[in-house]
Parts: C-alpha cells; structure tokens; sequence
C-alpha cells in the first residue's frame, strides 16, 4: 500500500471515529454515507433561522405534541454531505419528484443532526424552510406518527401554508389520522409509576372524636389521637413492601391514657387493569398501654390481615377492601372479680369511591362488618350478644399538595345487630367506638 | 375369751372395728367464707365503673345506698354445704353502737337479676337488657332482717358491732331449688356504716356448715 492511499485510509477511518456517533440517515443501514461538512453559515443557517422564526410566530410549542419542535430545529447540528444520492423508493419533502436526488435525511430522535445533500441547495428558500421544519417534525414528534411520511408531512404543510395560523396547525394535529394513533400509544404504553408510588412512604397524625349513643354504657370513649408513620423502602418502585408503627393517645370522660400501638406491614403485590393490589397485615398491641386501658373490655390485641384492590384514575378513584381477624381476649379486673371478655373472629368487606378534582378527592364509603359475636364471662355473669351484624357508611374528603395531604372522615353505623356499637367489636384504632366518629387528619408522603 | 380377743384383733386390724359413732354423730364444720363481690349501687353514682363503688374500707348504706353482695365460688362449695344448718351473711358496723339501729331497720333481700360489677341504681349492667327495677330487683317478700338470736348461738355473731342474718331460705330457694346465684342485697331506711370486703376479718362473711371428715 503506498503512502497516498495509506492517507485516504487513515483519514476515512478517522472520520468514522470522529463521526461515529453522528446519527446519520432515517433508520437506513448507513448506504449513503458520505464525508460531511459541518455547516454554520450559509443558505442553510439562514434558512434554519427563518424556520424558526416561522414556527415561533404561529407558537406551535404550545400546541399539544409540537412542544419539542422548536428545540429540535434549534439545536440539531446541520451538516451537509458532498455528493448526492438517489432513492427511488422514497418519496415527498425530502426526496426530489423522480426520486433521483435526495435532500435531507435525519434521525427520528429529539437532536440528532440533520444531513443535507448538494441537491438541497438548488431549493428555494421557502423550501429550505420547508425541509427544516419537516426534518424537525421527524425528530420532535411522538414515536407512534414521527416516521410515519404522510403524516409529517400533512403537519408540515400545514405549519409551512401561506395561510398557516395557529388554529389551522392545532386542527391539523387534531385530525383523526393524527390523534388515533397518538392515543392508541398512550394506551398502550408502558406508564411510569403513579404518584403514590413514588412516594410509598408516609407520616401522619389522625384525631378522631367518637359518637356515642347517651345509653351506650359499655365505654366511654370521648377521642383518640393517632401518629402513624409507615415507611416503605423493599420491594421497588412498582412492589413497595414497608412497615408502619403507629401510637395512639385515649381521651375519656376525665382521663387520658397511652392506648394501643398498631404495627403494620403492607406491600403492594401486583398492578392489573390498572388496579393495584395490595396485602396487609396490622397487629393492634396493648403492650405500651396505660394500666387504666389495659384493663378494659376494648383491652385486646387485635391481629388483622387483608387485601386491597384500589384504582386511581386521573378524576376518580375506586377501592375494595377485605380483611379478616380471628377472635382473642380482654380481660377486666373489678375487685376480686375478672371478666373475660371474648370477641369473636371478624370479617369485614368495604368499598371507597369518589371523584377527585385540582387536588380534591371527596366521595362515599361503605362497610359491612360480620362478627362472631361478643361475650363477656365470670364465674357468675356470663353474657353474649350472639352474631353481630355491622353495616357503617360515611364520607371522606381530602386535598392533596405535593406531599401534603390533608383529610376529613365521618363515619357513622347505619344498622347493627340489636342497635349495638362499634365497642362490641373491640377494634379501637380501627372502627373505634359508639356510633361513629368524625376525623381529620393529615399526612407526608415521600 | 382368748376367741373374742382374737376376734376383735382381727377386725380392728381389717377396719372392721366396732363402730364408734355415724357421721350425723360428727360435729360439722364450721365454715367463714369472704364475700368476694361487693358493689355499692347509689343514687349519686351513675358510672358503673366508679371506683368508690367497689373494693372499700367501708360502704355506708342508706335509703339512697344499697350494698350488692355475692360470694362468687358458692355454687362449687353446694356439694359440702349441710342444708340442714344455717347459713349466715354477717356483717361489721363501723359504729357498734348502731347495731340496734341496725336490727331494726337493715334486712338482706335475695336479688332476683344477674348483676355485675358495673351495676348502678338503674343498671344490673352495661348490656342491651341490663335496666332494673331503681335499686335492684329484688323478692321483696323474702327480706330478713337480723335476728338477736343468731348473737347468742353463733360465735361469730358475738363480736362487738357484728350482725348476722339468716339467709338459709335464701339458699333453699335460690342455689338448691333454682341453681342461680344472683347474691343479695343489704338494704337500710337509715344511713348505717359498715366495713367493706377489703376490711380484712371485719368484711362481709357468709358462713355455713360442712360434714367434717371422721377421723380415723
């Protein structure tokens, strides 16, 4: 090999290299690679320049799916090659009519550079202006219509009309053969995660006052304070897996004590149809208790587990709920004399739905809880209420800042098995206690 | 002779000795339990929970106070109790000198609801179905009073303050013939103070009487 050709060699390779990473061509197999010159002045610029221009003065940014049109023109690298070439097989802006002189090529992605042939410098200057926007359509456009010819070119024309307005543009974007594809790919995309998913955690503090009937002499709960901090760091953006640790402060008629401490693990187990389900289990201990509470008929350790199936669409939200606690005990201490008191196993099945509007989320719930029953054993006294039957209802409204969340619940009994209370359950941190009870609450999530 | 001494030998050795006496010859035992369940029902108390209703020193029973009593394990001690001895609820007066006050207006009537710990004036308990007769139910007709008597022949009715009752009809009628143990109540037309089931040996007894087991 002599010296010459050793040169040409070296320089091809180095131009690769230098090159290299020039995205070259419309997803062709590089057929028409040519040595490039990078252009910055000229008929080119100038013509770039005005497209601008154009497209600033009809603000197609702000028209939906040309926001990204202005920054792919402006900073797409415009080069032009040195010799032309033919592709009889294509056709439109970027091709001559007989197909025998390509244009411009570019790549179908955000700033790839644009690649113009000798055969563009014949063009006039509207048509240079044309076959920027047309090139900057290809790269700015959502994936589902960008490489698609007739619709690019639909658009250009439209944003390149002497009569082009903003309304014309928006129209044209607006026409079927446009819009279907664009949400046929918004359905089928692949979401990124929700906003409760990317902020599985969260701190919160629940106040809760409680409605008891005047005759209700079983307890005498007035309110509850409630701090909760659920922290979910396993499991993943899509699975977040986590504990929660809650403690609560009872206030009765002249005294206030340290209440049960709930413990939680959750974790959100798979995404169907767009409903999230998640499993949960909660243990309600009466360990750190004041003496006071712990000798009381609501005084028992409370495990519960369930599932949830939850949908948040973008103004509405939908929520079933099942769950499920085996019976255990209390024990009470009057005197010499001890009552057990025994809460049989429960079931309970709850629905939550509502709109959501600017942060707003306000709607209904319902819920039906079927126990076992409650009885109450001494050596003399034994007492039993059979199977209970609780049908509650109330409504929850809530306003979402960022992070913060802010919440209103009242919920009340709407029938019960011989008009009992909430107490025959035994579930203070969960349905409370009397008829109901009304709650606000605020939240962090992160 | 050297027969009847061998005789008699040899059944003494196999128990079959002459008998000493039957067991009606055995003196029963006498028997002191504590009134373990105790609850003051009052006018003025309307939490069932009040802790001055309960487990006191001392219960001071008027027209607007009565004492709930119940002796909690009586149904399992039925097998040993002789129905043919008295049975007798004994209380202590903080002031002695009231016992003749005492004798003539307290009696101890059988309560014919089921209470708890948490009954009031108006409430035998907290429950659906748990209002009573203001004061408690009671079988008016059955209501004793003290009997002097009783102070003469029963040791524990000799102490200084003590007043006894005699409650066998009562538990006749109620724990052989009904098997119910709903307890009494002591009820007085005047303010008398007494010791309370925490008072120690001067609390609320009920006493009886058991077969005491021959010796041998």
């Amino acid at each position: 090999m002599n010296r010459a050709n050793l040169v040409a060699v070296l320089v091809f390779c180095a131009s690769q290299i230098a090159f290299g990473s020039t995205k070259v061509g419309n997803g062709d197999d590089g057929v028409d690679l040519e040595a490039l010159e990078k252009v910055n002045s000229g008929i080119l610029i100038e013509s770039r320049d005005k497209a601008l221009a154009k497209i600033k003065s009809l603000n197609v940014g702000s028209i939906e799916n040309l926001g990204q049109l202005t920054v792919s023109i402006e900073k797409s690298e415009i080069y032009l090659a040195k010799e032309n070439v033919a592709d009889k097989s294509a056709s439109g802006i970027e091709t001559s009519p007989d197909g025998k002189a390509v244009y411009a090529r570019t790549f179908p992605e955000p700033l790839a550079a644009t690649r113009f042939f000798p055969a563009a410098l014949t063009l006039t200057e509207a048509q240079l202006i044309t076959l920027h926007i047309h090139e900057g359509l290809h790269r700015s456009l959502p994936p589902a219509i960008r490489e698609n010819e007739n619709v690019v070119a639909r658009i250009t024309l439209a944003i390149t009309s002497p009569d082009a307005t903003y309304d014309r543009v928006k129209a044209a974007m607006a026409d079927e053969s446009i819009s279907e594809p664009l949400s046929l790919s918004a359905r089928n995309a692949t979401k990124p995660p929700r906003p409760e998913i990317q902020y599985p955690s969260d701190v919160g503090y629940t106040f809760r006052r409680f409605g008891t009937k005047e005759d209700s002499k079983l307890v005498q709960l007035d309110s509850m304070h409630m701090l909760e901090s659920n922290l979910h760091p396993f499991g993943g953006w899509a699975k977040a897996l986590g504990l929660g640790i809650g403690l609560s402060y009872i206030n009765e008629r002249e005294e206030s004590y340290m209440g049960p401490l709930l413990i939680t693990a959750r974790m959100k187990v798979a995404t169907y149809r767009q409903f999230d389900i998640s499993v949960w289990h909660e243990y309600s201990m009466f360990t750190l208790a004041d003496d006071e509470f712990k000798n009381s008929p609501l005084a028992r350790d409370l495990f519960t587990m369930g599932v949830r199936l939850h949908r948040n669409g973008p103004n509405y939200y939908v929520e079933n709920l099942l769950s499920l606690s085996p019976e255990s005990r209390a024990q009470e201490t009057m005197g010499a004399v001890n009552y057990e008191h025994v809460y049989g196993t429960m079931v309970n099945a709850a629905v939550r739905f509502g709109g959501k509007y600017k942060g707003f989320q306000f709607g209904p719930m319902i819920e039906l809880t079927v126990a076992d029953g409650y009885r109450v054993e001494s050596i003399n006294f034994p007492q039993k209420t059979g199977r209970l039957r609780v049908l509650s209802g109330g409504l929850e409204l809530s306003y979402t800042y960022d992070q913060l969340k802010f919440g209103l619940t009242g919920r009340t009994i709407i029938d019960s098995t011989k008009n009992l209370g909430f107490e025959y359950l035994g579930d203070v941190m969960g349905r409370g206690v009397g008829q109901g009870y009304v709650a606000s609450s605020f939240s962090f999530a992160f | 002779m050297d027969k009847l001494i061998c005789i008699t030998l040899l059944m003494t050795l196999c128990g079959c000795g002459f008998d000493y006496g039957s067991k009606e010859d055995v003196p029963p035992k006498e028997v002191i339990s504590a009134i373990d369940e105790a609850k003051l029902i009052s006018t003025s108390i309307e939490d069932g929970r009040d802790p001055q209703s309960y487990w006191q020193r001392a219960y001071t029973i008027s027209p607007e106070s009565r004492l709930l009593v119940r002796y909690q394990k009586l149904k399992e001690k039925m097998s040993g109790i002789r129905d043919d001895k008295l049975v007798i609820f004994r209380i202590h007066l903080i002031d002695p000198n009231q016992v003749a006050d005492a004798r003539a207006n307290m009696k101890i009537c059988p309560v014919t609801k089921n209470w708890m710990m948490k009954a009031t004036w108006k409430r035998a308990h907290p429950y659906k179905g748990g209002e009573w007769t203001p004061g408690g139910e009671v079988e008016s007709a059955k209501c004793i009073s003290s009997s002097s008597d009783l102070a003469s022949t029963i040791d524990i009715c000799k102490e200084t303050g003590a007043l006894c009752f005699d409650v066998h009809n009562w538990y006749h009628n109620y724990l052989l013939e009904q098997d119910l143990n709903y307890g009494m109540i002591l009820i007085s037309d005047m303010p008398i103070a007494i010791y309370g089931e925490i008072s120690g040996s001067l609390g609320p007894r009920l006493h009886w009487f058991e077969n005491k087991s021959p010796t041998k």
